[in-house]
């Protein structure tokens, strides 16, 4: 959190405000001028991507950057190259389901005619604030649980060009119950059909643990399972399919 | 496991030990004190040995050849091993060595005993000689040790062997006295028993017997021959007297005839037939011719005259005289078949009774030899043990030398505190790389790929293990401490070992 706050304070003076930033993305389909114009803050230094272990075109570690393209394109692949609803998940806490979401959408951004879209999910463990610029006023589960509290308000630019961010938000108790209400289902549907070029990822807690990823799993298009190294055991992972489905199931990632 | 695989294991054992450095550290720590603790009080071990010498080629041997028993050379190390093992001898090693009242309680005179008995070794070297080994914690407790059992065992041997040499005569000597009272009495049976019994052997009986029956036999077809006679006699004597009378009457009438008539042919040289003489010789040979020719006719006429006739008959007179003598052996001979008889029925009983009493004496004579045989075995092993006592008793049999004299050992042999000071790190090291792989490999958590490939789901992406410049730094820095702990626990390590080498504490 330190981390965070520090980014926030080092890029405050130059952000503008996110709300109007948002409010400026809006419309069906967009070129790509009018992606090229989407407000953006300012975007991380390469140092700081590499610190935030999200893949850049500037990052190091350009071995990194080849899998997640490769990753990319078979996703998009396996969607028949619409845009697709996906929920990254791991078996255990910890798993690197969050690195995997946010590399990926990393990935999706890092292509100019498209957009992504991260929405936390992960209750016990919230980490895509810190890659947001700025101040998070309000995130999923506040929007969910407040109707006066619009779409706009929780969505959040972010360091990285075309990538918008859904924090977790502070209204955490009763999650599960939100995520499976109607509410949900729409906000999901809204914001997936909104731009035909926005690709959206859901980092999902642990599905063999939390009833909420197997909720969510639901109303998603397809999910990418993340083994974590020396973490979980065949049997585990065996379960972890089990729950998911084979339909839904787009494939494994191994993290190292 | 091929070469890659095995570097694959070797990078995920390094990661596991990486994630777990400081607890790795600490086992390091632990298991290298624990051995240099070992070190520490791991008791030195001072070996010394000598050699000793089975004397028994000795001067007399050929000239003895198997007359004395000597020992086996083969079994002279597991001798020497028992003699040397026994609570005897080395309790008096003990008092020989300690001094007698070293020990006080039993018990742990005992436990001295059996501590003894497995470290003394006792090994055959050549044919004769025989290495004593022996180990202590001091250099001076195992020379003084050794010492004393090798003297111990020498002088007991010595007269072990002779008191032993001289049992076994006095042994020997009482067992032949009594054999020989038994031979005695056998002796005396046997004679009693000859002595009471005439009969004779079966041998002489038998052929006694064969020659009795071949003589009736033979008396037997005599008989048969007389009986044979006397009847052909008779038949004789029955037919001659008829026939004889009539011959003898014509023979005499045809000699008169004969004699006329020569007369007659004598006087017709002479005269004529007219002559007187002539013819009175011719009617007195018309006379005999008629008479002749009535004898051939009537037969029966004067019948006294025929029986004298033939009482003069000397062939009738013969056979008489033969039948009246053959009958008389006839009557002889059978009574000289029962008296055969007689004798062949006396010498069956006379069998019978040998037949008898023959068990009874094979008993006996069996009795007889088999003692006589043991006695005359004992009588020579007698004199055998007479020689074999005379051999020790004069110093000749197995003895004992102390051939090569045992040595105050200098160093002490085996693992000693160097090596463990040595081996403590290494087996720290080794002993936590071993534990780490064996976890990898018994582990079911997943840590390589590979393993997900027989899930029937497609693996999307290996994101491999990536270091930020951020967390570089975090390892770096992990790295130092982990050096410097590790300098650390090698410095302490390094002067407690000194300060135990050099008896500081």
């Amino acid at each position: 959190m330190k981390e965070i706050n520090k980014i926030n304070t080092i890029y405050k003076a130059s952000v503008s405000d996110s709300k109007e930033v948002e409010s400026q993305v809006g419309g069906p389909l967009r070129s790509h001028s009018e992606i090229k114009r989407m407000g953006e803050v300012d975007s991380f230094s390469s140092e700081e991507m590499d610190r935030l272990k999200i893949i850049g075109s500037g990052v190091q570690n350009s071995k990194v950057l080849n899998i997640f393209r490769e990753l990319r394109t078979q996703l998009i692949q396996k969607s028949k190259k619409s845009n697709f609803v996906c929920m990254v998940s791991s078996i255990c806490h910890g798993g690197g389901a969050s690195y995997v979401a946010s590399n990926l959408a990393a990935a999706f951004a890092l292509d100019k005619t498209k957009t992504s879209m991260l929405i936390d999910t992960n209750l016990y463990a919230p980490s895509l604030e810190k890659l947001i610029i700025g101040d998070t006023m309000a995130g999923i589960t506040d929007y969910l649980s407040d109707s006066s509290i619009s779409i706009k308000d929780v969505v959040y630019a972010t360091g990285i060009p075309r990538l918008r961010v859904i924090p977790i938000g502070g209204n955490s108790e009763g999650a599960a119950e939100y995520f499976s209400s109607e509410k949900m289902l729409n906000f999901v549907e809204e914001v997936k059909s909104r731009y035909s070029d926005r690709y959206i990822f859901i980092d999902a807690p642990p599905i063999t643990i939390s009833s909420e990823a197997r909720i969510l799993a639901d109303i998603i298009d397809m999910v990418v399972l993340v083994i974590p190294h020396g973490r979980v055991t065949h049997e585990q992972v065996v379960a972890a399919i089990e729950i998911v489905g084979q339909e839904k199931l787009s494939g494994l990632v191994y993290n190292n | 496991m091929d070469f890659s695989q095995l570097l694959k294991y070797a990078y995920v054992v390094y990661r596991e030990l990486w994630q777990r450095k400081f607890l790795c550290l600490f086992g390091f720590a632990v298991i290298s004190f624990t051995i240099l603790v070992i070190g520490m009080y791991w008791p030195l071990k001072f070996e010394t040995s000598a050699t000793i010498f089975a004397d028994n080629q000795n001067i007399l041997k050929p000239l003895l050849s198997k007359q004395a028993a000597q020992s086996d050379v083969q079994n002279q190390a597991k001798v020497v091993r028992d003699m040397i093992h026994s609570p005897r001898i080395l309790r008096m090693a003990i008092e020989k060595g300690y001094g007698i009242d070293s020990f006080e309680s039993a018990e742990s005179l005992g436990l001295e005993i059996s501590r003894l008995r497995s470290e003394i070794l006792v090994e055959r070297l050549g044919d004769n000689y025989i290495k004593i080994d022996y180990s202590d914690s001091t250099s001076k407790d195992a020379y003084r040790v050794i010492n004393s059992v090798i003297d111990v065992f020498i002088r007991t041997s010595a007269d072990e062997q002779r008191s032993e040499s001289r049992d076994a005569f006095l042994f020997i000597d009482n067992q032949v006295k009594q054999y020989k009272d038994q031979l005695l009495l056998a002796e005396e049976r046997l004679k009693e028993f000859r002595s009471s019994n005439f009969d004779g052997r079966d041998i002489d009986v038998n052929a006694s017997i064969s020659k009795l029956r071949a003589q009736i036999e033979e008396l037997k077809i005599s008989l048969e021959e007389d009986r044979t006679t006397i009847i052909s006699l008779k038949k004789q004597l029955a037919e001659e007297s008829k026939f004889s009378s009539k011959k003898f009457k014509a023979d005499v009438y045809s000699e008169r005839l004969v004699g006329l008539e020569e007369r007659k042919s004598t006087l017709l040289l002479n005269y004529t037939e007219g002559y007187p003489d002539v013819v009175s010789l011719t009617y007195q040979i018309e006379d005999i011719k008629r008479a002749m020719l009535e004898g051939a006719g009537g037969a029966t006429e004067g019948d006294d005259g025929v029986v004298d006739e033939v009482r003069l008959n000397p062939l009738y007179q013969e056979l008489r005289s033969r039948l009246s003598f053959i009958q008389t052996q006839i009557k002889a001979k059978d009574n000289r078949l029962i008296a055969f008889d007689a004798l062949q029925n006396q010498e069956y009983e006379r069998r019978k009774r040998i037949a008898e009493r023959g068990a009874e004496e094979s008993e006996l004579t069996r009795d007889y030899t088999v003692t006589k045989r043991i006695y005359e075995d004992m009588l020579e092993r007698k004199e055998k043990a007479r020689l074999s006592m005379t051999l020790n008793i004069e110093g000749q049999g197995v003895t004992y030398r102390i051939q090569e004299p045992a040595l105050p050992p200098l160093n002490p042999v085996g693992l000693q505190f160097v090596h463990f000071v040595v081996l403590g790190p290494i087996l720290g090291f080794g002993g936590i790389l071993g534990l780490a792989f064996v976890f990898v490999m018994l582990d079911q958590r997943i840590r390589f790929s590979e393993r997900l490939d027989d899930l029937n789901v497609t693996t999307l992406a290996i994101i491999p293990h990536i270091n930020t410049p951020f967390t570089k730094r975090i390892v770096r820095s992990d790295m130092l401490t982990c050096l410097l702990l590790g300098c650390l626990i090698m410095a302490v390590y390094i002067v407690l070992a000194y300060a135990s080498k050099m008896e500081l504490f």
